[in-house]
């Protein structure tokens, strides 16, 4: 992939790395062509699945024999069918993203390596990945790819788009969800930064609509921690808000704040059957997407 | 109560009281500015948060702000209670005389001037209505102070600016019960006593003021001027010796003085002396610093009566305690009276009068027979020398010679150098001595001197103080048998006497066992054997003679108690006083006076108290000597920062120390609220209980997954 290990968001040395990493899906998948993944359909897979009666219009070579043979009936062997997954990777590209202080990258430069990591290893297990990004809607989408060398021209594009804008998770979410006919694998990159109630209805829309959702929660450390001190002026990326705040005095509350929302998000997103992943923008693109690969 | 500022220059660090509020706002604009990417938390967070922290904020700036208050206050030095203009006061100033206060301060005017200029402030200081009393610690008969208090400063600011020095040392207990009865005697409530001195620690340590010494509704502020340190010299004189009795006319008389250098570095000084007749005499000294350095001086008179003299040291850097004033009495040439021939007595009558007249030692050997003796004992003789061979038998002459002895005559008993083997004739039992038989001895037996402070060796001690003789060793001698009264000062070697002294009354005996030939011992070889029978001639006995030496500032009493007195001064410091005894406040100064009263004459000679130039004053503290008092002791600078500021001190209390306490407390406060977060000041001024850790684990949400 010589075009893809050019890219900003997927270095040469991270696609070599994550090459040998797999990506599964909970739910089975529908896929267009055979694939690695299970299929709610039955096909010609060596995996048994159930025996039926034969009825009319099938194929007569389809009867076991040796079951008509003890039995005395004629019976039809059927079996699990294998399918390739179609993913949807769906990036937060509201301003919110665009906040960096403890990690080396934005929020949003890391939620768009781990969609290019993601999407690459897709691609590498022959599944198709499809991209979007949204704010308060969505804004952009990339139709899929399962292969490489049209995965390229994408992670290129990647490099030209900017975080700005307010963003709306949840109507963001509910958009896709309509968007989005076949069940797919659905990753949602996110900084979560709504109500989790909210987000959290759209997180169910997509799961009612059975795909299996993965959320990852890009974080900056400092947004934890509050590594500030003295008298500081907050200014809101997305509102422009305004705060004054004594970073020192209020740092427990704001912890306790924080360490209470990720919890409520944790606890929404497993209710609503979602994977659910904390990412600091510190960790390393390989031991975040570790995380994910092969989960099932 | 008004307020007054000793020190206005810290009103120009006011202005800084508004630095922490300028650091306030200064940080509040140097805020950092952040982007940040939601601010849901934040607004999630109690908001009465903001509040608490405000009050928080602002409880520190004003502490901070307030103990720069304070701190300036308290340099500023403010005054709180000066009198109102509706209150009287009644204000005694007791000012320091004594001869410490000559002395110059750092501003080169000397003390005593720097008092009465304070004095004078307190005088101007007075409103309408208050009572003024002025009074000196050593009384002076030259001051014209009135006594009791006065409501008209004119009359005490004459007086008070024609105090002068003296050469006394105070009496500062005394003077102090003095003043606060004084103060007693106003009719005004509100009491205050000034003292202004310079705390000087040989006057301030002197003494005890008891608890009785009380004066209620008064404050006591003791001035204390500041004394320049010694950067040279400063030589003090201290008599060691003046003779306390009639001195012959023409007898060379030594008085011995000590020089004695306070100062921090040596000193060349000349010792001056000059005497009523004239006679000048002068020696320069070295004198090392911290160091004492004796010396005599010798005088002699021609004639008789009253005479004196001055000392005084040039060249130190003091004037006080640097001189002296002496009186000496004299009489006519005395006789030593001889019973017996020339021969009998060996070469005492040489001793007694060196060149056989009276020219040298004012003593005329005269010689006379047993029957004579009655006779020759009323002219008074100023030694009788008897042979024990010759000793009178009849009882009229051994009375008459027993009456001699008890008013004070010197009787001396020698053996005759060419008598027998026996004492031919016995001494009277009222003697209690006896001389017993000749004894030769076949090698020279050393003799042992006993006694070595007895005043018959002196001038004859050396630097361990004991007698220097040389060896003197006995020929001959005959054995002194003594009663209990008498007092054993030479011995032979075995521990017979053989020179012993009995007092008696005024009166003493010498009963000797060896004759003064050298023959009989190898005394009358030594030049010292001349100053040896001078000393038991003339010896050191006070007699009743109409002149006191005293030291300025002694007390000293009038022959007649009763009788109007005439005081004039012969020499030294001037005075013409007349008046009743009682009504005599003293000689504060060196000099030489004549008292007359009636037919009565007297003479007074006064040296300045070496006290005086001792160099260490207390400190700027509460006196120890005052620990009963309560006083506050606060500095009198020097001329140009004399002030009515200096004055208002002395009406006012200090809140320099309250207001640095103040201060200090302030700073801790604020030391601890800056420790405390506004939420704990919260929890901790409402005193609502802290969550238990167990309670406040059970409401912390469960850890998210985080990678």
């Amino acid at each position: 992939m010589p075009s893809a290990r050019a890219s900003k968001y997927l270095p040469s040395r991270v696609a070599d790395q994550i090459r040998g990493l797999g990506i599964s899906a909970r739910r089975p998948m529908q896929g267009g062509i055979q694939g690695l993944h299970r299929s709610p359909d039955f096909g010609a897979s060596v995996e048994f699945a159930e025996y039926r009666d034969y009825v009319e219009g099938d194929a007569p070579n389809l009867i076991d024999l040796q079951v008509f043979a003890k039995t005395d009936r004629y019976m039809i062997r059927r079996f699990q069918d294998e399918t390739s997954l179609r993913a949807s990777v769906l990036v937060d590209a509201s301003a919110s993203l665009n906040f960096r202080q403890t990690g080396p990258v934005t929020k949003f430069e890391y939620a768009c390596s781990l969609a290019a990591g993601v999407m690459y290893m897709l691609v590498c297990q022959g599944d198709a990945a499809a991209l979007s990004f949204f704010t308060d809607r969505v804004t952009q989408r990339f139709a899929p790819v399962a292969s490489t060398e049209t995965l390229s021209p994408i992670l290129l594009e990647m490099e030209n788009i900017e975080a700005k804008g307010p963003g709306d998770i949840e109507k963001a979410l509910h958009e896709a969800a309509e968007m989005t006919k076949q069940r797919s694998l659905v990753i949602v990159i996110s900084d979560l930064l709504q109500p989790p109630a909210q987000f959290a209805r759209g997180i169910q829309h997509l799961q009612h609509n059975r795909h299996d959702v993965t959320v990852f929660h890009v974080l900056d450390a400092a947004e934890i921690a509050l590594p500030l001190h003295g008298l500081v002026e907050l200014r809101d990326l997305e509102s422009h808000e305004k705060l004054l705040i004594e970073a020192d005095e209020i740092r427990p509350r704001y912890a306790q704040a924080v360490q209470s929302y990720l919890a409520e998000v944790s606890r929404l997103c497993t209710a609503c059957g979602a994977n659910y992943f904390t990412i600091d923008t510190r960790t390393p693109m390989l031991e975040a997407l570790a995380k994910r690969a092969n989960l099932f | 109560m008004p307020f007054l500022f000793s020190n206005p220059l810290a009103e120009w660090l006011l202005p800084a009281i508004t630095l922490p509020i300028l650091f306030h706002l200064f940080f509040r604009l140097r805020r950092q500015v952040r982007e940040f990417p939601s601010l849901m938390f934040f607004l999630r967070i109690d908001p009465r948060l903001s509040a608490k922290r405000k009050i928080h904020e602002w409880l520190i700036l004003f502490l901070r702000c307030l103990f720069i208050a304070l701190l300036i206050l308290a340099l500023a030095r403010p005054l709180l209670g000066l009198k109102g203009s509706n209150e009287n006061v009644a204000r005694l100033v007791l000012i320091d005389n004594s001869g410490s206060m000559s002395a110059s301060t750092a501003g080169g005017v000397s003390k005593l001037t720097l008092a009465q200029r304070a004095t004078k402030e307190l005088l101007d200081a007075s409103h309408p209505g208050d009572a003024m009393a002025v009074q000196v610690m050593i009384p002076d008969p030259t001051a014209t102070l009135p006594r009791g208090f006065d409501t008209t400063p004119a009359l005490l600011r004459d007086a008070m600016g024609k105090l002068t020095p003296t050469d006394a040392a105070a009496s500062v207990p005394k003077a102090i019960r003095a003043a606060l009865a004084t103060l007693d005697t106003a009719k005004t409530p509100q009491r205050e006593l000034h003292i202004i001195t310079d705390l000087q620690r040989e006057n301030w340590s002197r003494g005890e003021l008891g608890s009785d010494a009380q004066s209620p509704n008064c404050r006591i502020i003791i001035h204390r001027i500041e004394s320049a340190p010694l950067a040279a010299g400063s030589v003090s004189i201290e008599l060691q010796q003046i003779p306390a009795r009639a001195i012959p006319a023409g007898r060379v008389t030594p008085v011995r003085v000590k020089l004695q250098n306070n100062g921090p570095v040596a000193a060349h000084v000349r010792l001056n002396s000059t005497d009523d007749s004239g006679k000048n005499f002068s020696q320069n000294f070295d004198v090392a610093a911290k160091a004492a350095v004796p010396a005599t001086l010798t005088f002699s008179f021609p004639s008789a009566g009253f005479h004196w003299a001055q000392i005084w040291v040039e060249g130190d850097l003091a004037s006080m305690a640097s001189h002296a004033s002496l009186g000496f009495f004299c009489t006519d040439v005395r006789k030593a009276l001889f019973v017996g021939s020339k021969e009998d007595f060996g070469a005492l009558p040489y001793a007694i009068s060196p060149g056989g007249n009276s020219d040298l030692s004012g003593i005329d050997a005269v010689f006379a027979g047993p029957d004579q003796l009655v006779a020759r004992l009323a002219d008074k003789p100023l030694a009788v020398i008897l042979t024990w061979d010759n000793f009178p038998q009849d009882g009229a002459t051994s009375d008459a010679l027993q009456d001699y002895v008890r008013q004070g005559g010197t009787l001396i008993l020698v053996p005759a150098p060419n008598a027998g083997v026996t004492v031919s004739r016995s001494a009277p039992a009222w003697l209690d001595a006896n001389a017993g038989a000749l004894q030769t001895t076949k090698e020279p037996e050393p003799l042992v001197l006993l006694r070595e402070t007895d005043p018959l060796w002196q001038d004859l001690r050396g630097a361990d103080g004991l007698p220097k003789l040389g060896l003197l060793r006995a020929f001959q001698y005959r054995l002194v048998k003594t009663g209990d009264d008498w007092q054993a000062l030479v011995t032979s070697s075995n521990g017979a006497t053989l020179l012993a002294r009995r007092t008696w009354e005024h009166g003493q005996v010498y009963a000797s066992g060896l004759a003064f030939t050298p023959k009989w011992s190898s005394f009358p070889l030594r030049a010292s054997f001349v100053v040896l029978v001078q000393n038991a001639v003339f010896g050191n006995q006070a007699e009743q003679i109409p002149v006191q030496n005293l030291i300025a500032g002694d007390e000293f009493h009038f022959d007649v108690p009763d009788a109007n007195a005439v005081l004039k001064s012969l020499a030294g410091s001037a005075l013409d006083w007349q008046g009743m005894p009682h009504d005599f406040a003293g000689l504060p100064r060196a000099g030489v006076y004549e008292i007359s009263q009636r037919d009565h004459a007297g003479w007074v000679a006064t040296s300045a108290n070496a006290d005086e130039a001792d160099p260490t004053y207390l400190p700027l503290a509460p006196v120890p000597l005052l620990r009963n008092l309560p006083h506050d002791v606060v500095p009198l600078g020097h001329e140009d920062d004399l002030t009515r500021v200096d004055v208002a001190r002395a009406g006012s209390s200090s809140l320099y120390r309250w207001l640095l306490l103040a201060a200090l407390l302030v700073l801790l406060a604020e030391t601890w609220l800056a420790n405390v977060r506004s939420s704990d000041l919260g929890r901790k001024l409402s005193l609502k209980p802290a969550a238990s850790p167990e309670k406040s684990a059970q409401k912390q949400p469960g850890e998210v997954t985080r990678v």
